[in-house]
């Protein structure tokens, strides 16, 4: 801060402010509290980031470059579109919060290893300007970015995005697609621990499963998310699942095979907490985790998408800001 | 638990009396000066009246010569011994009571017709432990003030809360423990955590140094001219006016350009525009937050995490608020509860974006305020 001679001080201050004390410091003034817990968009996002690590480490080992290729693709497309687009708007840049490459990071953990560049620019570049950017930037988002990205490819190019189509050197499977093309008895073979070491086609970090959810469980830990809608989330579409299976258990997989197979362990931890798109009290994002988790079952089940759980998500968004609604009576409300 | 957030722990030795200043500073706020510069004043005697109904007068603290008379000052160099003749409060009752304890400097507002008085024995703030060095070292005078304050409001039932653990009483009133971990510590939520309902009807809260001032005046009959505010470790009793730097060159700290020093607490205080501002009757807390201490305020957007909506013991939506207030949405904002509000701070203290939500929750308030004036 530049010091401030006393009768510099004294224009500041306003005649016949208080005659500084020889040479007495200029204090700053302003309002409380003065005190900060000490986050920073920045540190939340750097958590977050961190708590992908360990998939993408794993993504890197099952997958190899071409991986690390489509992670470095859509991490660097989205701090460069962030970048562009608050140039056009007249703003300082704020990619330094790492918001933006934690998007793009979100994103490719839902690409396939095998995506093309293109596809992985395309879906960073319209996560940031149709996800974030055209809503006023962080904050504003109705949809959970990184999903909205992911489903502007899955709807333009379904080929491109589907792991077991694109992928087809792999000895992999994808659990789901055997699911919905070959029915239940397709996947009976598939053992719940096969799933959980990521021995399954698909996003490409999203089915690392043992390390994203050490990184779910990282976040939870570290208080970066809360509880409430991962877990709501994955009751949600377990319990959906286990009333079908119940109810005919030869014409549906079990409620663990749904909860193992495809994204949506990641999506329940990383993409439905995105805190714009999500309510932020207790029963609201209880309810939002479990209408997304089991609209997750329904598109799985009815739907024509293998894995539901991105789109469920984006449709449970829209319903947060009803869910916004529920709220208590303000303190001393009669 | 938040280290920042757990009770204060033991007030530590008795509070260490500062000698009166040479110089008092007495703070003006909401008061129109009525003397001159270079008139002699006795110890007591009127500086500035209050221009708010509920508000009290201002008093020199010290007798001696005026020598600054600005908008938000009246300082004053010691000199002899004079005194204001002190009032003789035994005989008054009702309005004219509340009307002599105004003109000796007493706010009155706080003091409404009720049946039940909560005693807030709480340090209000973390890191303070004056509320409960009064209480320990300064009973007499309390008690003193306890008297008049029923005398004033009527109340015929008192409660005294206390952290868990601390033993003090009070004459006529009940003592009951409540929670003492910020916010749970401010009135509202005290007087909740007593009575079990939310802003009752007929029930008002007292802090313990909104007593000792009134202890003061009970037992001289002049006004209020000494706190015991928490500075560092140790609790001091200094004279109304005396400069902060001197309080702050008695606990041993100083402040360099750029710093803040925040009288009362860090969550709910007030940044002293110089080192030469005086310490206002009821400072219960002197701090100095170094330059850089954490990252300042932006204007960023609310990123909506929702942290302040989690934290806010007036379940409203500060976040929200604060964006109502920033773009003038009065309107919506007191739909959305703005009135609820207590001003704790917390969601300042948590929001990651850095954004003055406090700040501008009190902004609109203060616009409320206006326009319900002009109409």
């Amino acid at each position: 801060m530049q010091s401030l001679t006393p009768d510099k001080t004294a224009r500041v201050l306003g005649a016949g402010a208080l005659r500084p004390l020889t040479a007495a410091p200029v204090l700053t003034v302003s309002a409380p509290p003065f005190a900060h817990a000490g986050s920073s968009v920045r540190s939340l996002m750097l958590t977050s980031i961190a708590a992908l690590a360990p998939a993408a480490i794993m993504a890197a080992v099952a997958y190899g470059l071409p991986a690390v290729r489509v992670m470095a693709l859509c991490g660097a497309t989205a701090i460069i579109t962030e970048t562009l687009c608050e140039r056009l708007m007249g703003r300082q840049s704020s990619a330094d919060d790492y918001h933006c490459l934690y998007v793009g990071l979100v994103l490719a953990f839902l690409l396939p290893a095998a995506a093309p560049w293109w596809l992985a620019v395309m879906g960073a570049a319209s996560s940031i300007v149709l996800g974030k950017m055209i809503f006023g930037g962080l904050g504003g988002s109705p949809l959970s970015p990184a999903l909205v990205g992911w489903a502007v490819c899955r709807l333009s190019w379904p080929e491109a995005m589907d792991a077991e189509f694109s992928m087809l050197a792999s000895e992999l499977i994808s659990p789901l697609h055997h699911l919905k093309f070959f029915g239940p008895e397709a996947v009976d073979g598939i053992t719940s621990v096969q799933l959980l070491l990521g021995r399954q086609l698909g996003g490409l970090g999203a089915s690392q499963l043992w390390a994203v959810s050490a990184g779910g469980l990282l976040l939870l830990a570290l208080g970066r998310v809360r509880w409430e809608i991962p877990l709501a989330f994955l009751t949600g579409l377990v319990a959906t699942t286990g009333i079908y299976w119940l109810s005919d258990p030869a014409s549906h997989a079990s409620p663990l095979f749904h909860l193992l197979a495809g994204s949506a362990i990641f999506v329940a931890f990383f993409a439905a907490t995105d805190e714009p798109s999500s309510p932020s009290r207790v029963l609201p994002m209880l309810l939002f985790g479990l209408l997304a988790g089991a609209l997750t079952a329904v598109i799985r089940i009815y739907g024509i998408y293998p894995d539901g759980a991105p789109f469920a998500v984006l449709l449970a968004n829209l319903f947060t800001p009803m869910l916004a609604r529920i709220r208590p009576k303000p303190f001393g409300a009669r | 638990m938040n280290r920042m957030f757990s009770p204060s722990t033991d007030p530590g030795p008795a509070a260490m009396a500062l000698p009166a200043p040479v110089r008092a500073c007495v703070p003006l706020a909401g008061h129109a000066p009525r003397v001159s510069c270079g008139q002699a004043v006795t110890k007591g005697q009127l500086v500035a009246e209050a221009l708010e109904p509920g508000l009290g007068d201002a008093h020199a603290p010290v007798a001696g010569k005026v020598d600054l008379v600005d908008k938000w000052n009246v300082c004053v160099v010691a000199q002899g011994e004079a005194r204001a003749e002190p009032v003789d409060l035994a005989a008054l009752e009702g309005g004219t009571l509340r009307a002599v304890l105004r003109s000796l400097g007493v706010d009155i507002a706080p003091l409404a017709v009720i049946n039940t008085l909560v005693i807030n024995g709480l340090n209000s703030e973390p890191g303070v432990t004056s509320a409960e060095l009064l209480l320990r070292d300064f009973a007499p005078t309390l008690q003193a003030g306890l008297d008049l304050a029923r005398r004033v409001m009527g109340a015929s039932v008192c409660v005294l809360a206390l952290r868990q653990g601390v033993a003090a009483s009070l004459a006529g009133c009940d003592t009951r423990s409540v929670p003492a971990v910020y916010p749970q510590t401010l009135d509202p939520l005290v007087i909740k955590a007593v009575t079990g309902k939310e802003n009752p009807e007929g029930v008002a809260a007292l802090s313990v140094h909104e007593l000792f001032c009134l202890g003061q005046v009970a037992e001289t009959g002049l006004p209020c001219d000494r706190t015991v505010l928490t500075v560092g470790e140790r609790n001091f009793l200094v004279v109304v006016g005396t400069p902060v730097s001197e309080v702050l060159a008695a606990a041993g700290l100083d402040a360099r350009d750029g710093d803040r020093v925040v009288l009362d607490g860090l969550f709910r205080g007030f940044t002293a525009r110089s080192l030469g501002q005086g310490v206002d009757k009821g400072v219960y807390g002197l701090s100095v937050v170094p330059a850089g201490a954490h990252a300042p305020v932006t204007d960023a957007p609310c990123m909506e995490c929702g942290k302040c909506v989690r934290i806010c013991p007036s379940r409203v939506d500060p976040g929200l608020l604060s964006g109502c207030a920033e773009f003038g949405l009065l309107k919506q904002a007191v739909d959305n509860y703005i009135d609820a509000c207590m001003e704790c701070g917390l969601c300042a203290y948590v929001c990651p974006t850095h954004r003055p939500v406090l700040q501008y929750i009190r902004l609109a308030k203060q616009q409320l305020r206006e326009v319900a004036e002009s109409v």
